[in-house]
């Protein structure tokens, strides 16, 4: 992918991704629960989107969809014009809420998980120094991940899922267990990868701030539904003391709000 | 000197010399019937004699040599069952009640079973080392598969593995460390079912050494035996941990 796909220079491809009428029903004993409810939405390339949402607003059960984790009750995923399903997954990579690194692996052989099944993660050697050098690792290749800190264990989580350069990036809440400064250092280096990568990232979080200063668009869930699309034009780093920026968080709280 | 102090106060060997000491004493001091515990220099003579004479190596050949047929054929057999068992569930469903009724059988309530059927040949001790050893390694391969942490296995599913790369690369690895307690366990039981085996029927091995001897009212030799089974096992056993902890190590450098 590399620097040719500036994010602005995709941004408005639409018919790249799209989502049309996606349900997803549990059923419990007595009764059925609706996670999603009819989600119309179209993911341009090259994006930042990130989806809001307080819990049970069917933001993760959207996200786990689009992986592959769950099956839809109905509707469709389209991508690139052909419909995604379990024998056509979409190309992402994904980092979870806990980092999820496999406790017997070094962080370099966690790094290129992916490509275990395929016997090629012996000649990837440079690809893992030069992710994790991306990531401030450097050095780090034979650790364990029992002896990172949690803030360390969810960078190689994302070096993991950027390491087989996929073009979708799904991010669920990956900064939520979190400290404080931990998250802020994160959320810049993931807006600095963000730019230079040219990928497409689609993120759920609860934090409505970090999906201000992260999103070029967000999308407000409630109960299984869109309630708002909110696209977010300014540069990185945001100062969210700016006018705009205050402005756009009262509209997204305003969305997010029951009242 | 403090150094040495604290190395023997946890080296664990205080118990073990008070009781040599004990039993040493005790013997030259006539404290007991030296046909009833014989003195340690007896059962030192007896080793040396027997060691002398070969007997002691061919018993212990004998013994091993079912541990290594007996163990291997039930290690292979107990994992390769849980191993499908965990890839086709519906089969576990099937064996299940059958097993565990299997499983509350003492091996020994067994071997006069074993002896009509098979006589007092190979076959009934290696059956029997199958019977005592064949559930801790089942059941702790299939407890480790089952433990696997469903978010790891997600994990794998995102990145595009298919079924069985999941098994390879992520159930099976994470289950390792309790195979190998399984293995440990089942080695332990082996030796001990074995010895009781040899003590009822057969025409070598420690156990026989040990009932040969008593018919001969050599209780130097009996106790000669025992200390060499224990040692053996616990011989074993620390073999087997030291392996586990290279192969960890080296599991982990790879």
């Amino acid at each position: 992918m590399g620097d040719q796909a500036l994010p602005e220079a995709g941004y408005r491809s639409m018919n790249w991704l799209s989502i049309k009428g996606l349900q997803k029903k549990y059923e419990l004993e007595d009764m059925d629960v609706d996670a999603l409810n009819g989600i119309d939405m179209e993911i341009e390339q090259g994006g930042f989107i990130v989806i809001v949402g307080r819990s049970g607003s069917g933001k993760t059960t959207l996200l786990r969809i689009l992986a592959g984790l769950e099956q839809q009750t109905e509707g469709r995923i389209i991508f690139k014009g052909s419909v995604c399903d379990s024998e056509h997954p979409l190309p992402v990579g994904m980092v979870f809420q806990e980092p999820r690194l496999l406790p017997w692996l070094s962080v370099e052989n966690n790094i290129l998980f992916p490509f275990h099944p395929e016997g090629r993660a012996k000649d990837l050697h440079s690809k893992a120094i030069s992710l994790l050098k991306m990531l401030g690792l450097e050095g780090y290749e034979n650790a364990m991940p029992h002896q990172l800190s949690g803030g360390m264990a969810q960078r190689v989580a994302l070096g993991r899922a950027l390491s087989c350069d996929p073009e979708i990036v799904l991010l669920d809440e990956p900064l939520g267990a979190l400290d404080y400064f931990t998250r802020r250092a994160l959320q810049r280096e993931l807006a600095r990868i963000y730019m230079e990568g040219g990928k497409t990232f689609l993120m759920v979080t609860h934090d409505v701030g970090e999906a201000l200063r992260l999103g070029t668009r967000v999308i407000v869930l409630k109960k299984g539904k869109i309630e708002a699309s909110i696209p977010i034009e300014l540069e990185y780093p945001r100062d969210r003391h700016c006018e705009t920026f205050q402005t756009l968080l009262d509209e997204v709280l305003a969305a997010l709000d029951d009242l | 000197m403090k150094f040495e102090k604290k190395n023997l106060m946890e080296s664990g060997l205080i118990v073990p010399a008070v009781l040599l000491l004990l039993w040493w004493a005790g013997s030259n001091a006539g404290w007991w019937n030296a046909f009833l515990l014989p003195s340690p220099e007896k059962v030192v003579d007896s080793f040396v004699l027997s060691i002398q004479n070969g007997e002691l190596q061919k018993h212990v050949w004998a013994s091993l040599d079912r541990i290594i047929k007996g163990f291997g054929l039930s290690a292979a057999m107990a994992l390769s069952l849980a191993l499908v068992c965990s890839w086709f569930p519906p089969l576990l469903v099937q064996l299940e009640p059958t097993l565990e009724f299997f499983r509350h059988i003492p091996p020994m309530s067994v071997i006069p079973m074993l002896i009509l059927w098979f006589g007092i040949g190979e076959a009934p001790k290696i059956i029997l080392i199958i019977l005592a050893t064949f559930f801790p390694v089942f059941m702790n391969a299939l407890q480790g598969i089952r433990d696997c942490d469903p978010k790891l296995v997600e994990v794998a599913t995102v990145f595009g593995y298919k079924k069985w790369h999941q098994f390879r690369y992520v159930i099976l690895p994470s289950a390792i460390p309790s195979i190998l307690t399984g293995l440990r366990l089942g080695l332990g039981y082996s030796w001990r079912s074995l010895v009781a085996a040899e003590l009822v029927a057969a025409s070598s091995g420690l156990g026989y050494m040990i009932l040969d001897a008593e018919q001969l009212s050599r209780s130097d030799v009996v106790l000669m035996g025992i200390l060499v089974i224990g040692a053996l096992g616990a011989f074993l056993d620390y073999g087997f941990l030291w392996a586990i902890r290279r192969y960890l190590k080296r599991g982990i450098e790879a």
